[in-house]
């Protein structure tokens, strides 16, 4: 056995690996660049994720149209549930309307954000080891893609390009630690810090901490994205389910994110909106 | 009569087979997640690779599948591709001059292999990264899943010495 690490063999795989590891930290750390050998391999692996992905959608969109009936006789049962809830408890008019006056400025500032660049894209791999759920996007740097780049879908924001290769990026979802979103309340204004934890993903869910001791957050408050920085303003990120206080008294709300991230598949990418900073506060 | 050696082809099945469950796992087809235990089946794939071909083939396709992770992981940098090529050399290694190739020592490598893997993977990502709840994470995913990863040396083991065994494979 000693035999094998004096060998000048092992000395060389010894370098090799070691150089190969220096050179990925360094290109992680300088620009969140995939490693060399990832990219490398990635180029020939990505199109094989991508024909998987689509035959795994295929069998999946299968399998929900024969359950299809089950879950139409469930979903029946259980939306006349709901309406003699609905029916049965008070309803606030104007709240009722505030919210659906909410989604039209929405619906307009999406209609209106001419300024906005985009990239579609299309989730081909997960990492199924991670409880954040990131994943990795079919586009890369050749496709105009840069690190920092948020990523949305249609009912809301899902997370940022942390990672970017020739033809793929991998994103970091709103549901992990890393992500750091400035937000705030639609309906009060309190602000705070969008940045998930392990407890809080695990159920799914995300949290807005560094909410002020006297925030009247509630639950069902939508809160959006503040702007001015990585992340354009006024992106949905999901609806208030439970506020606490944790361990430093601090007042948090978890949020149930307006983005199913079990279910993505089709992306966007803005890669470039009007006061677009990277991380070094400089305008792209 | 000589017996030929298909070594080549040895080689190239093992490399197909890494290749076919990463893409399995990755694009979510083959979804074998209990609650919050999610397998990683490269790993006892590896230990059966490299109890069978040794230190420096398990070295090479250890590095070969860290980096293959490596494309999808997220925040981890290269962690795979070191911790993949540890497995690889070491299971090889104890293989050669220390343990029986026999499916017991599997076992026991099986589920060293993994609790090394998700244990250091612990560490580094969530404990020293300061996360809240680092410990619950630990017992609810991490101890569950190496032990879930483990228990998958059983088929591989004899699949792998199946293989090597119709290719004349010698190591």
């Amino acid at each position: 056995m000693r035999y094998f690490f004096r060998s000048r063999r092992f000395k060389i795989a010894a370098t090799i690996l070691a150089t190969l590891i220096i050179i990925s930290i360094i290109a992680r750390i300088v620009g969140g660049i995939i490693s060399p050998q990832s990219s490398i391999l990635g180029s020939f692996i990505v199109p094989f994720q991508s024909a998987g992905r689509a035959v795994g959608n295929y069998f999946s969109d299968l399998a929900e149209k024969i359950d299809g009936n089950e879950k139409l006789t469930a979903e029946n049962k259980e939306l006349r549930d709901k309406v003699n809830e609905l029916t049965s408890s008070l309803i606030d008019y104007d709240k009722a309307k505030q919210e659906n006056e909410f989604l039209k400025q929405y619906l307009e500032i999406k209609d209106n954000n001419t300024d906005y660049q985009f990239e579609e894209a299309l989730l081909i791999a997960r990492d199924t080891d991670d409880p954040f759920g990131s994943f990795t996007l079919n586009k890369g740097s050749l496709h105009g893609v840069s690190l920092y780049d948020p990523v949305i879908e249609a009912s809301g924001l899902v997370g940022y390009i942390s990672q970017v290769g020739a033809s793929y990026s991998k994103v970091t979802t709103i549901l992990s630690p890393d992500i750091s979103v400035a937000a705030f309340d639609r309906r009060t204004g309190d602000a705070g810090i969008i940045k998930g934890t392990v407890k809080s993903a695990e159920g799914g869910n995300t949290r807005i901490g560094n909410l002020s001791r006297s925030c009247t957050v509630a639950i069902g408050d939508y809160i959006v994205t503040s702007g001015g920085g990585v992340f354009p303003e006024g992106m949905l990120i999901g609806t208030v389910t439970e506020i606490g206080t944790d361990y430093n008294s601090a007042i948090y709300a978890d949020l149930t994110p307006a983005v199913n991230l079990d279910e993505l598949r089709d992306m966007m990418i803005i890669t470039y909106f009007s006061g677009q900073q990277n991380l070094g506060g400089d305008k792209k | 009569m000589k017996q030929i050696k298909h070594t080549s082809l040895f080689y190239t099945i093992v490399a197909v087979a890494i290749i076919l469950f990463y893409l399995l796992d990755s694009t979510e087809i083959l979804t074998l997640k209990i609650g919050t235990a999610h397998p990683i089946l490269l790993i006892p794939l590896l230990v059966s690779v490299s109890m069978t071909a040794r230190e420096w083939v398990g070295l090479v396709f250890g590095c070969f599948t860290g980096i293959l992770l490596d494309i999808t992981a997220a925040d981890t940098y290269c962690f795979n591709l070191v911790a993949f090529a540890l497995i690889g050399c070491v299971c090889g290694l104890l293989c050669s001059y220390f343990v029986n190739d026999n499916i017991y020592s599997a076992l026991v490598l099986s589920v060293c292999s993994s609790l090394a893997y998700f244990t250091v993977k612990w560490l580094v990502f969530f404990v020293f990264d300061g996360n809240a709840d680092a410990l619950q994470f630990f017992v609810n995913h991490s101890l569950l899943s190496a032990i879930y990863t483990s228990l998958f040396i059983v088929p591989f083991y004899y699949a792998i010495h199946f293989i090597s065994k119709k290719t004349n494979y010698i190591s």
